[in-house]
């Protein structure tokens, strides 16, 4: 009885959540009304729709409006309305589909390409039952589940769980994504099974894989990417956070997607992509304050690259992107700010800036910070070579010159995302760093790789797509990437196949 | 320069030797600065790609001894584990006492070392802070029977002796005043 509710409740809240999704993908021009077209945007519009919805229950809720089953279902269904509005008000303004470029591909591509694709779907796939039946550990007991569940039963931020000083050690001010998709998750199955929460949490984690292979596949050549796809599902650092209840993987998974959404807008245009980023990106930013951080450190590298291009209207498209986060991520911030329960343990630079000596004293912090970070990085047991193999595609490409702001992009990106974690170690209020390290080493760079990651996938797809047909040297303004060429999905599917 | 960076440096030139390696062997077929694109993505493939299979075995074994430790987890087993990892197994039994008592729609305080963890085994009702503990409305749930340390009003709740129903030496709650504290949940 209890698996039959479980597969009807994840079922319908998985549909659900991706009714607005591709509603937003459509609206975007991103996707076309085709049956196989439909299948290939499933995953990306289900965390797309757990984003889109989320995001405005918890803005309701910080106004006091108490949410539940049905006001998810209402905002499910205003936020598809709107968009689908949208969808038709630009109907006649749709983006140019978004071509292929490389080389055809040879059998051994299509082959390869498969099995690895195929292979990390099999294995997320026979992975899964492990999460159905687990434990709710120490952190999710006390911050996600407990938030969760108070939201499931009082459907409001109740002083208790929310604005209490004995609580202010369990991070009050951690943002409520997760937590409220719990809850709806929950709603949806009728009852609290915490059991199964694990299971979508690596849903979650296995939708962004799609989403990501979703926004690559139209763009040339696959099957370099599909290694590095697989390498971050392999993971065991994400396998263990997911096991743990935490935020870290759903969160640094929205970065790397919404990172990889900018890369493209940088490397072929369209206002699409540049909204999908910030849509993710909003995304990341409410599910952990990390989120925000790494969000920030993109969106610098963000603004240095575009900089230096030279695309017509690439600053309205970031406009609209920043704004977008920003309006997404205000409400909780702002409830944050009003609330002294819900203190931040790791100051913000603003907050140390005009006090040296705290930085100074700490100079040992950062220096650990800055090599722990790397250690976790070169764990080559869980990533690979991702990190090293990141940085070399992109110098090499930098220095060939093939797509050096994109490269260049990748490159800043990952180094701002290092920082910021190094940061944390420099100001943190912990006395016990050895004891932070070891409890919290890992998780926190998860971010960084993600970031890394997706670089890598996109310089290797951008790398292998100049194989055959070398292009002749055009300056930026002139090259058909500068032209705005979205809609993912129409290439989708069947590029390489022999 | 420490060990790490170190690491890294030497892993990116054992990449780089590989590139240079892949590039000089393609250098009659490829043009110019395609052979090495060609290089780097062909080194960078093979080298993720190798670890693969014995990645994807390693992890479904663990996985698999994982699947099945976890086979008998229950969902009370599940709300319980902070109570084991607090060391206070004892709470179990104390906390079910107290849901037998709150009605679901309660309001409680909880005078506990871990709050979070009780309060996420005392739902439906609903924790409140300190400060904002009704005598007349809130129950107490009592983790140490002892008064001291107690804000006034939390304190004379405690010593309600009539409104308390004790589970143990050290735990007990208190029910809100004109309340029997043995009313049970809804």
């Amino acid at each position: 009885m209890r698996d039959e509710r479980f597969l009807v409740g994840l079922v319908l809240f998985h549909a659900l959540a991706a009714v607005p999704g591709l509603a937003l993908l459509y609206a975007l021009g991103l996707l076309k009304l085709r049956p196989l077209a439909l299948l290939a945007a499933a995953g990306p519009s289900v965390l797309l729709g757990i984003v889109l919805v989320g995001i405005p229950l918890i803005t309701l809720m910080v106004v006091g409006v108490s949410v539940g089953l049905a006001a998810a279902l209402a905002v499910t269904a205003v936020v598809t309305l709107v968009l689908v509005l949208v969808a038709a008000g630009t109907r006649e303004r749709r983006p140019v589909p978004l071509v292929a470029t490389g080389p055809p591909g040879t059998l051994v591509e299509f082959v390869a390409e498969r099995v690895v694709l195929g292979g990390t779907a099999l294995y997320l796939l026979v992975a899964a039952p492990t999460f159905r039946n687990l434990e709710t550990l120490w952190d999710d007991a006390n911050i996600w589940s407990l938030k969760a569940l108070g939201l499931y039963h009082q459907g409001t931020l109740v002083d208790g769980l929310s604005n209490n000083p004995a609580l202010s050690g369990v991070h009050l001010d951690y943002p409520l994504l997760q937590p409220m998709t719990e809850a709806t998750f929950f709603h949806v199955l009728g009852s609290i099974d915490l059991r199964f929460w694990h299971f979508e949490l690596w849903v979650l984690m296995a939708l962004a894989i799609w989403t990501m292979a979703w926004l690559l596949a139209p763009l040339g050549p696959r099957w370099p990417w599909t290694v590095v796809l697989a390498t971050l599902a392999l993971s065991g650092i994400v396998i263990a956070n997911i096991q743990l209840g935490d935020a870290d993987v759903l969160m640094a998974a929205l970065v790397g997607c919404a990172t990889l959404s900018f890369g493209i807008w940088l490397h072929r245009g369209g206002l699409p992509y540049a909204l999908l980023g910030g849509v993710l990106l909003a995304g990341a930013a409410n599910v952990k304050n990390e989120g925000l951080v790494l969000g920030t450190a993109v969106g610098v590298a963000l603004v240095a690259a575009a900089a230096i291009g030279r695309r017509p209207g690439r600053w309205r498209d970031l406009a609209f992107a920043a704004g977008l986060v920003l309006i997404s991520v205000l409400p909780w911030q702002i409830w944050v700010g009003g609330h002294e329960a819900a203190t931040r343990n790791t100051p913000s630079p603003w907050q140390v800036i005009d006090d040296p000596s705290y930085l100074t004293d700490r100079l040992d912090n950062l220096w650990r910070g800055l090599g722990q970070v790397l250690v976790q990085l070169m764990n080559t047991g869980e990533w690979s070579l991702l990190v090293p193999a990141f940085l070399v595609c992109a110098v090499t490409m930098v220095v060939v010159g093939r797509e050096r702001t994109v490269a260049a992009f990748y490159l800043v990106a990952g180094f701002l995302a290092y920082l910021s974690v190094a940061y944390v170690y420099w100001v943190t209020p912990i006395q016990d760093i050895g004891g932070f390290e070891q409890r919290s080493g890992a998780r926190i760079v998860l971010g960084v790789v993600f970031v890394g990651g997706v670089g890598l996938a996109h310089l290797l797809q951008i790398a292998a797509s100049a194989w055959t047909v070398p292009e002749p040297e055009v300056a930026p303004a002139q090259r058909p990437a500068a032209t705005p060429v979205p809609s993912a999905v129409e290439a989708g599917g069947i590029r390489s196949a022999p | 320069m420490s060990s790490p960076a170190l690491t890294l440096l030497l892993t990116v030139c054992g990449l780089g030797i590989g590139v240079l390696f892949v590039a000089g062997v393609l250098q009659r077929h490829w043009p110019g600065r395609y052979r090495w694109l060609a290089a780097a993505s062909l080194v960078i493939v093979v080298g993720l790609a190798v670890g693969l299979p014995g990645k994807v075995k390693g992890d479904l074994d663990g996985l698999n001894a994982q699947r099945k430790a976890n086979a008998l987890v229950s969902e009370q087993q599940a709300h319980e584990r902070c109570l084991q990892d607090l060391g206070r197994p004892d709470l179990v039994a104390a906390l079910a006492f107290a849901r037998e008592r709150l009605p679901d729609d309660a309001r409680y305080y909880a005078r506990t070392r871990s709050i979070p963890c009780v309060a996420f085994n005392l739902f439906p009702s609903e924790l409140v802070p300190a400060g904002e503990f009704d005598p007349r409305r809130d129950w107490l749930v009592l983790d140490g029977l002892d008064p001291e340390g107690l804000p006034p009003s939390l304190a004379s709740a405690a010593r309600a002796t009539d409104r308390r129903a004790t589970f143990s030496p050290t735990f007990a709650v208190v029910a809100p005043e004109g309340v029997s504290p043995e009313g049970g949940a809804g």
